[in-house]
């Protein structure tokens, strides 16, 4: 039986105010076991980011439970959650912006590694260089500042930072969704590489189908913030039962044959 | 840091103002040791006019008290009240801003409608009343410049505060755990600073022009020497002796075109500017 | 035989930075055919978007220009906004948001075609119809944070069609967006094109996007253009090297996934 890592139940989130009066999490309830990677799909505006968000306590929901390892996450202390948020970590999707502009590379990724304690302080500089090297990068990226490296090194080190505090579940949230195309192939390798090297599981949040499904056991289509239909990757892209995920494949370009009109 | 000296060192504003400031600040520091003598000493015949004698490079006052001694003696006080009262208000400012932007709420309400009531009263008058109630005293001119110029550091402080709260970096710092003060101070603050910190040179301008109109009001500290002080003592003899009140009004000007330049090339070495892609 | 709107001749186009001369472009020589749908397809650095800035005329001063830009399909220079309408990758940059939907959308029109504002504005309402944005004529008093980003990126769209312009330049206009949305307003845009008799140059990172879309791919690669020719040619019988990496680097729904089925561990 594999063991279930998270478990969501009932997640909801409703935003007013401004005129608006949207409900971005609906009732929203999955799981994810450990070392697996469940993607969500969904157009824009289906919940996605509110998920990620909400998932890592940056808003609150208002209703529904988040079981961490079976320690329900909302009813911690700030003080306890400060010390458990080494087990979820996230990749944001602009890297650029998820770096304090004034901070080296290296300084970001020891933080991490400080807070939650992960090795003594002779030790710190010694990971961070181990870190990026486990991402493809050179260890003298350390001095450099996020805006000093290139767009595909930036999310590598974003990454490194989210590995720092050895989580067992990373939100990637739309994490590979403005890297160049050929960057994109050799993100996803490294991250099923580390998958199978340390057991992490994923929340693979994504828009394009395609890359999703790659990476991805099984699959969540989303649609104005409820989960309209669950199962493997595949067996959801290649027939998709709900009518979100019929449009969400049908949409996809098909590269017109020789010889068709 | 050495980036950002380099940085600085690339603007020509900067370094032009860097230098100025740099020959006040030497003059001021240095006055005891290069014109030795009281200030308020009478050491020749009144009114001579500058370039006349060469013991009295400036000339004397009315009182025959030497030109350049004060002049150089009065940028102490100038050039200290100004600065002083530059930190204080951007210390203050920066502070109240960044809790009213972090807490938000009523208690940034609250500290909203008290820099409301600071910025309604002008700064001049503001540091009348100060001075008149408590004293004029150096301490306390720079006290009441500055309850009159932290308003500005206030409101620019809290934008930015609100604009970098949303920030991504700011989120990746909470999922990492940072503790919230630790948030506050090296998340935030660091980079609210640089757009308060390009209000320096208006603000330590104002306040060496205010110090002077204070002085030149009478209100000034009557125990030191001010440019401003000696413009008011000047005035009476503007159509004979223009030069008692020009003299330490040049120096002000410079104070004030030094300040500004400094300014902009701490704006140039604190910014950090993105590749472009 | 389609005539040829633009000559592009060995075109550079060259930013002096503190770290020397960068070339964006580097001769680069193109026909556009008129009524075509090109497509210009890159990664970031490869030039594609200062090709369109080169076209429209919206190079930034400090950029140093060779070679030629020729428009022999117009007999004169071609101006931005009436002859060419663009739209970027965010229509955040392209709509003003302290501006009414109304006043943006025929801004265009009213300026090139001299129309009043009561004409300018049924123009407007013509247009917002046009690219399927509900209710328009309500829509003329909204600003733009009130819509969707599909529907900012239809009114963007809009915009720049209002003057009656023959070419249209997207570039990147669908990368910020989801594949629904995305296959609406490329549907949009191949409508608009056939119907207005126009020409459509759309940048983009998107092989697929492309191969579905234009008549023509362009392939670009740091500042130099790799190869050019007809889509179904270019995608299923690539000359150069780069283009074999780009189209084997692509992701659909055929590619092998890089985990297993999910099974009872």
């Amino acid at each position: 039986m594999p063991d279930e890592l998270l478990r969501v139940e009932g997640l909801s989130k409703r935003f007013t105010g401004r005129g608006r009066n949207v409900a971005a999490l609906d009732d929203v309830t999955f799981s994810i076991s450990g070392g697996e990677t469940l993607g969500v799909v969904g157009p824009s505006g289906s919940g996605k980011s509110t998920l990620a968000r909400v998932l890592l306590r940056l808003v609150e929901p208002d209703a529904g439970r988040i079981l961490i390892d079976g320690e329900d996450w909302r009813a911690l202390s700030p003080k306890t959650l400060r010390r458990r948020r080494g087990s979820i970590q996230m990749v944001f999707q602009d890297p650029l912006s998820a770096f304090n502009p004034r901070t080296t590379i290296g300084k970001a990724i020891m933080d991490p590694l400080r807070i939650h304690a992960v090795v003594d302080r002779d030790a710190r500089n010694a990971v961070m260089e181990e870190l990026l090297q486990r991402v493809g990068l050179s260890a003298d990226m350390s001095s450099r500042r996020i805006h000093e490296v290139s767009g595909g090194q930036r999310q590598r080190v974003a990454l490194a930072r989210a590995l720092a505090s050895r989580p067992r579940l990373v939100v990637l949230d739309e994490a590979l969704s403005a890297l160049d195309v050929s960057v994109r192939g050799r993100m996803l390798e490294l991250l099923v590489r580390l998958q199978a090297e340390e057991g992490i599981s994923y929340l693979f949040i994504g828009h394009d189908p395609a890359v999703v499904r790659m990476i991805s056991h099984r699959v969540a289509v989303m649609d104005h913030g409820r989960i309209v239909e669950t199962g493997d990757a595949d067996a959801v892209f290649s027939d998709p039962g709900s009518e979100t995920g019929k449009a969400l494949i049908a949409a996809i370009p098909t590269w017109r044959r020789s010889g068709s009109a | 840091m050495k980036p950002l000296l380099r940085r600085f060192a690339s603007s020509p504003e900067g370094v032009a103002g860097a230098l100025i400031l740099l020959l006040l600040a030497f003059a001021a520091v240095l006055a005891p040791m290069i014109l030795p003598g009281d200030p308020a000493a009478i050491v020749g015949r009144p009114l001579l006019p500058p370039f006349a004698d060469a013991s009295f490079p400036l000339g004397t006052d009315q009182l025959g008290r030497d030109v350049l001694t004060r002049l150089v003696y009065g940028s102490q006080a100038s050039l200290t009240v100004g600065f002083s009262s530059a930190v204080v208000a951007i210390v203050v400012g920066t502070l109240v801003g960044t809790v009213a932007g972090l807490t938000g709420g009523l208690v940034d309400e609250g500290l909203m409608r008290v820099v409301d009531a600071f910025q309604i009263v002008p700064g001049f008058l503001l540091a009348l009343a100060f001075v008149s109630v408590a004293g004029p005293s150096l301490a306390v001119i720079v006290l009441a410049i500055g309850l009159g110029a932290w308003t500005g550091p206030a409101r620019l402080a809290r934008a930015e505060v609100l604009s970098i709260r949303e920030r991504d970096y700011v989120a990746a710092a909470r999922v990492v755990g940072m503790h919230p003060a630790e948030i506050a101070f090296r998340e935030v603050l660091p980079n609210a600073l640089p757009p308060v910190l390009s209000l320096v040179s208006v603000i330590v301008a104002a306040a060496v022009l205010i110090e002077a109109a204070l002085s030149f009001l009478g209100l000034g500290d009557p125990n030191s020497v001010t440019w401003g002080g000696m413009i008011a003592e000047g005035r009476n003899l503007l159509r004979s002796a223009p030069f008692l009140s020009i003299i330490p009004g040049l120096g002000l000007v410079s104070a004030v075109v030094g300040v500004y330049l400094f300014g902009e090339g701490l704006v140039e070495g604190l910014s950090i500017r993105g590749r472009r892609l | 035989m389609r005539s040829v709107l633009c000559k592009v001749d060995r075109l550079s186009v060259v930013y002096r930075t503190k770290a020397g001369a960068q070339h964006a472009l580097r001769s680069v020589s193109l026909d556009i055919v008129a009524g075509e749908k090109l497509a210009v397809i890159g990664e970031s650095g490869s030039g594609k978007s200062t090709l369109s800035l080169a076209l429209t005329g919206l190079l930034p001063e400090e950029a140093l220009v060779e070679g030629s830009i020729s428009w022999p399909g117009f007999g004169f220079d071609p101006v931005a906004g009436r002859d060419i309408g663009i739209v970027f990758q965010d229509p955040g940059s392209s709509l003003n948001p302290v501006l009414t939907i109304g006043d943006q959308v025929g801004e265009g029109a009213g300026r090139h075609l001299g129309l009043d504002r009561r004409a300018a504005r049924e123009k407007a309402v013509e247009l917002l119809a046009r690219v399927r944005i509900p209710q328009p004529e309500n829509a003329l008093g909204a600003y733009p944070h009130q819509f969707s980003g599909g529907q900012r990126q239809r009114i963007a769209i809009a915009a720049a069609i209002a003057a009656g312009p023959s070419v249209l330049i997207a570039d990147e206009a669908t990368s910020a967006l989801d594949t629904i949305v995305q296959a609406e307003i490329s549907t949009l845009l191949e409508d608009l094109v056939k119907n207005g008799d126009m020409t459509l140059i759309f940048v983009t990172h998107d092989i697929g996007l492309a191969a579905s879309l234009a008549d023509r791919i362009a392939v670009f690669r740091t500042a130099e253009l790799v190869e050019s020719g007809d889509a179904q040619s270019i995608v299923h019988e690539p000359q150069a090297e780069y283009t074999r990496q780009l189209l084997a680097t692509h992701i659909d729904l055929e590619s092998p996934r890089l985990v297993g089925v999910s099974d009872a561990r």
